[in-house]
């Protein structure tokens, strides 16, 4: 017999023609499900587009003279740096114990104070810091790629697994189970393919708006043109299509074992709920305790084996199945949640509470889904926006604390500065001046300094003096490239050699404004004038930048007085405390692109709790109908629904505060031990309110829809037939 | 419009005239409904039978006022039912109307005894679960040990009480039972008229019962058969439950 039905041909014809009319008869939910797809998709294609057209490397800074651009090669590369005239190699002798290695690769190890501190230890390598910002944002696309896939996957499901009595009469009508399943895949191919194509032609005008925006992946310019990456693009089609299938694989397995008779047994007869969980047996609860217990005994391991970026990537994927494990596992907590909503509600809107949280309550294991979506999505939020409040404060206190007390000078053009009248100027008003060169870029960012206006405060501290040979490093830099006092910076040309001795690393110099990344802006080596090196070149500029700051510790910064005090010599161009404004601005605009995934994210949010609520309604469309001749009216029926999607934003918003929280703790805690940031969490008790009621707001406003079809679908028909 | 009654106490349960309903089929319109006119006195039990598709559901759903007739009246205690009114037509579910479905229909997230009192929380009673009333009607029906379960642990028959105890938890005016009995055996069947003929006799509750079954019909005080959307004859079995006889010979009389 059942080899009789293998041999049943497949008829692809009404499989495809059953499937067309089974989308456009539940044509709402079919487009949310195909909306889904296309905005998980092109979210993460919109990105991928970003991203292709994203500079990797600085370009040219327009506030540098044109004599002093740097025209060497890219900063990853370990290649020659043009000073001047020559072109150089730098490379880094360091000496650690008794071996002496010589490498010019960034190693970025470990934490800044670490280094500063000379502590010897050293750390796991790091990785480019806006290389980890690429990846973070890759990352986040693809969380909401991953929730978009949930949202599909479980509106799948469950859409089919609402029309087995459907399926079953198609059996008993003589329709073989393999035309039933293609008739299923026809769905899923059409929603996926529909989906993806959609998603791709949202993604190009999006990412089209992002770049002219100036929007990119790393905060730096976007390249000029407009690259599409063909491959990737066509890698992720094939994803979303993957996923739209995983929906079904599950639902196909159930067709090749539906029990025609069981399905077609009187619903009044079966639990019309398709199996209430009242309670949760087995050991199933020890899942996410095991997971987690096995993971803290591996992460050690997997420190070490992974890189940095990689081992973090692992461990917030890890977190949040952990998080969905949870959930799925622990449903009474779920049930406990709603228990408690409803009793708040009850106050108000007793009967309704009653009902809403009865059902939900009863289908808690079902709800799971829902409240796994809107959890990840609101959590997703929470973590960035406390990554990228530490980010925030981290700029705005290094602004403050570094730049916030000097003024930032510049030498008219043509104008010499008669020493001794300035020199008594800074003393009669208390002036500190720092007189630089104009800096050159490459690997190295190199500035002189006047070693007179230096060694006396170097001296104070008991540091060496900056001479002829020396060379002091910011913080940044020597982090970035590992460099510790005593060792050595070696400037090699086609032929001659020369040796600098890294004598201290300081931030101390102070800095200087420019508009540019402030990691950049940290990163410089500084040398004192009368290196021959540098004779032909930023000697040349040498004193027409200048910084200057008060000498009094109790002088926040220089008064306009000492300012003017410095004209002719000097006008100020910039003051650091405008700098942090500037900044901030700055990375706001960095930011950017993770506002666009988090808007992608909640509309994706929105369309799956809607998509699950509606479908959940079209499948309660006689309990309604019960309702209603019983004596409820429409409003109960709008508030009863909405109290649903009340109670899924509340659990939502609550879980994702915890959740979201940890997720941002963990990324901030990354950022500050790998990266040359001084990064810590702090909470935001007004900025986790807004999201929840965000977030409850969004499943309001999901539950809408569904509930005015509620109201729309006839009570007479849904009673009267089976 | 009929005027309204001034008397309710002496206007009958309910009153019907000239109802008219017609569904449309694409283009074509397919009455169901042609003018039908029918009384139900208080405290009466009139069975209504009749060929498939002769209009006896659709004519409960427009006394239930969850379907709109095209033409007609319908008047419940002497008030006319205000079919463009949505809240009119929800209380007069919530507090006249009691409605036992041939599929139960019971919310199956809420248990026996929720099931029941769920039209007197309704009504605003958040304590119903606990009233005697609900107790009262359990114990009626036989199912008081089995207050709570859920409907998927109760059989067919059992629902069906569990039904007809929660349309006449409200006490009201009139129940409207479309073929109670469908689905249930022979026994049960028996004991859901037993049920629906005490609350006529205790509680003056009048009942509209749509069945198949001359059996069953001749539990009423009244019999109406229904053809071609008109009330086409009616009888008052002499001899009550077991005087089936003149029911058959109405059946053939009519051709139904």
């Amino acid at each position: 017999m059942a080899a009789a039905a293998a041999h049943i041909p497949l008829n692809p014809g009404l499989a495809l023609r059953l499937a067309v009319r089974s989308l456009l008869r539940r044509r709402m939910i079919a487009l949310a499900t195909l909306l889904g797809v296309a905005v998980g998709v092109g979210v993460v294609n919109a990105v991928l587009i970003v991203d292709a057209n994203t500079a990797q490397s600085r370009t040219a800074d327009p506030e540098l003279p044109a004599a002093l651009q740097d025209s060497s090669p890219a900063p990853d590369a370990e290649a020659a740096q043009r000073i001047g005239r020559e072109a150089f190699t730098i490379t880094i002798e360091r000496t650690r114990g008794d071996s002496t290695a010589r490498s010019i690769v960034p190693s970025q190890r470990g934490k800044l104070s670490r280094i500063a501190a000379n502590d010897g230890a050293p750390d796991r390598i790091g990785e480019e810091d806006y290389q980890a910002m690429r990846l973070a944002v890759r990352m986040a696309s693809l969380l909401a790629f991953f929730i978009g896939a949930v949202i599909v996957f479980y509106t799948m499901r469950y859409s089919v697994s609402t029309r087995a009595r459907e399926f079953s009469l198609l059996l008993c009508l003589g329709e073989s189970r393999r035309n039933v399943a293609a008739s299923l895949s026809a769905e899923a191919f059409l929603l996926g393919v529909g989906g993806t194509v959609i998603g791709l032609a949202l993604a190009f005008p999006a990412a089209y708006g992002l770049l002219a925006a100036g929007v990119s992946t790393n905060g730096r310019d976007p390249l000029p043109g407009f690259a599409v990456p063909w491959f990737e693009l066509a890698g992720m089609g094939l994803v979303s299509l993957a996923v739209v299938f995983l929906g079904v694989v599950s639902p196909l397995r159930d067709i090749r074992r539906l029990s025609i008779p069981d399905v077609l047994h009187p619903r009044f007869l079966s639990d019309g709920e398709g199996g209430i969980a009242l309670a949760q047996k087995g050991f199933g609860w020890l899942v996410p305790p095991m997971l987690a217990a096995a993971w803290i005994g591996m992460r050690p391991f997997l420190e070490d084996w992974f890189s940095v970026v990689y081992f973090f990537l692992f461990e917030a994927v890890f977190i949040a199945l952990l998080a969905v494990a949870t959930l799925w596992w622990l449903s009474p907590v779920l049930r406990g949640a709603i228990r408690l909503f409803e009793w708040l509600f009850r106050v108000a809107i007793p009967l309704e509470a009653f009902l809403a949280g009865r059902r939900m309550r009863l289908n808690s294991q079902r709800l799971v889904f829902s409240v796994t979506g809107v959890t990840l999505v609101f959590s997703l939020l929470t973590g960035l926006h406390d990554v990228t409040r530490a980010l925030k404060d981290e700029i705005a206190i290094w602004a403050w604390q570094a730049m916030g007390a000097s003024s930032f000078l510049e030498q008219p053009a043509g104008r010499e500065v008669d020493e001794e009248k300035l020199q008594q100027v800074l003393r009669s008003r208390g002036i500190f001046l720092v007189r630089m060169s104009a800096r050159t870029r490459g690997n190295f960012p190199i500035r002189l300094v006047r070693a007179d206006d230096i060694n006396p405060l170097l001296q104070a501290r008991g540091a060496p003096p900056l001479v002829p040979g020396t060379a002091l490093l910011s913080r940044t830099l020597a982090a970035r490239y590992d460099v510790r006092p005593g060792d050595s910076l070696v400037f090699s040309s086609s032929d001659a050699e020369h040796r600098f001795r890294v004598i201290g690393v300081t931030d101390s110099i102070g800095f200087y404004f420019e508009k540019m990344q402030y990691v950049d802006m940290k990163s410089y080596a500084v040398f004192s004038d009368g290196n021959p090196i540098f004779a032909d070149n930023l000697e040349l500029s040498l004193g027409r930048y200048a910084a200057a700051r008060p000498l009094s510790a109790g002088q926040p910064y220089l008064s306009r007085a000492q300012e003017d005090a410095l004209y002719p010599a000097y006008v100020t161009v910039k003051r650091g405390r405008f700098q942090g404004y500037w900044q901030r601005r700055e990375i706001d605009s960095d930011f950017l692109i993770f506002d666009f995934i988090l808007l992608g994210t909640i509309v994706l949010a929105g369309i799956g709790v809607a998509n699950t609520m509606l479908i959940q309604v079209r499948a309660r469309d006689r309990e309604f109908a019960v309702l209603k001749s019983i004596g409820i009216g429409r409003g109960q029926i709008v508030r009863l629904l909405l109290i649903e999607g009340v109670i899924i934003g509340c659990v939502g918003a609550a879980l994702s505060a915890i959740l979201g929280n940890a997720l941002g703790a963990i990324s901030v805690r990354f950022l500050d031990h790998f990266t040359l940031f001084d990064y810590a969490l702090r909470l935001s008790p007004m900025a986790t309110l807004y999201v929840s009621l965000l977030c409850v707001g969004t499943c309001i406003a999901a539950s809408i829809y569904p509930a005015f079809v509620a109201n729309r679908t006839s009570s007479a028909e849904s009673l009267h037939y089976e | 419009m009929s005027e309204p009654h001034t008397d309710p106490a002496s206007a009958p349960a309910l009153r019907i005239d000239g109802l008219t309903k017609c569904y449309r089929l694409g283009e074509e319109s397919i009455p169901v409904l042609r003018g039908l006119s029918l009384r139900v006195g208080a405290g009466e039990m009139v069975a209504i039978m009749g060929p498939s598709g002769s209009g006896k559901t659709t004519l409960l759903n427009c006394v239930a006022a969850i379907d709109t007739p095209d033409e007609g009246t319908v008047e419940m205690s002497g008030a006319p039912v205000e079919y463009g009114s949505e809240r009119a037509r929800t209380l007069l579910r919530r507090r006249q109307i009691g409605i036992v479905f041939q599929f139960f229909n019971l919310i199956p997230t809420l248990t026996v005894r929720e099931n029941v009192a769920l039209p007197r929380r309704i009504a605003g009673d958040m304590r119903a679960d606990d009233d005697a009333r609900v107790d009262e009607l359990l114990d009626r029906v036989g199912l008081k040990n089995r207050h709570g379960h859920l409907p998927h642990q109760l059989s067919g028959g059992e629902m069906q009480l569990v039904s007809i105890a929660r349309a006449l938890v409200h006490r009201p005016a009139l129940l409207l039972a479309d073929e109670p009995t469908g689905n249930v055996n022979p026994a049960i069947g028996r004991s859901i008229l037993q049920t629906l003929r005490e609350a006529v006799r205790d509680e003056d509750t009048s009942v509209l019962l749509v069945t198949h079954s001359p059996e069953h019909a001749a539990w009423a005080d009244r019999i109406c058969f229904l053809k071609d959307g008109v009330i086409a004859g009616e009888i008052a079995p002499a001899g009550g439950e077991d005087d089936v006889a003149p029911v058959y010979a109405e059946l053939q009389r009519l051709g139904i």
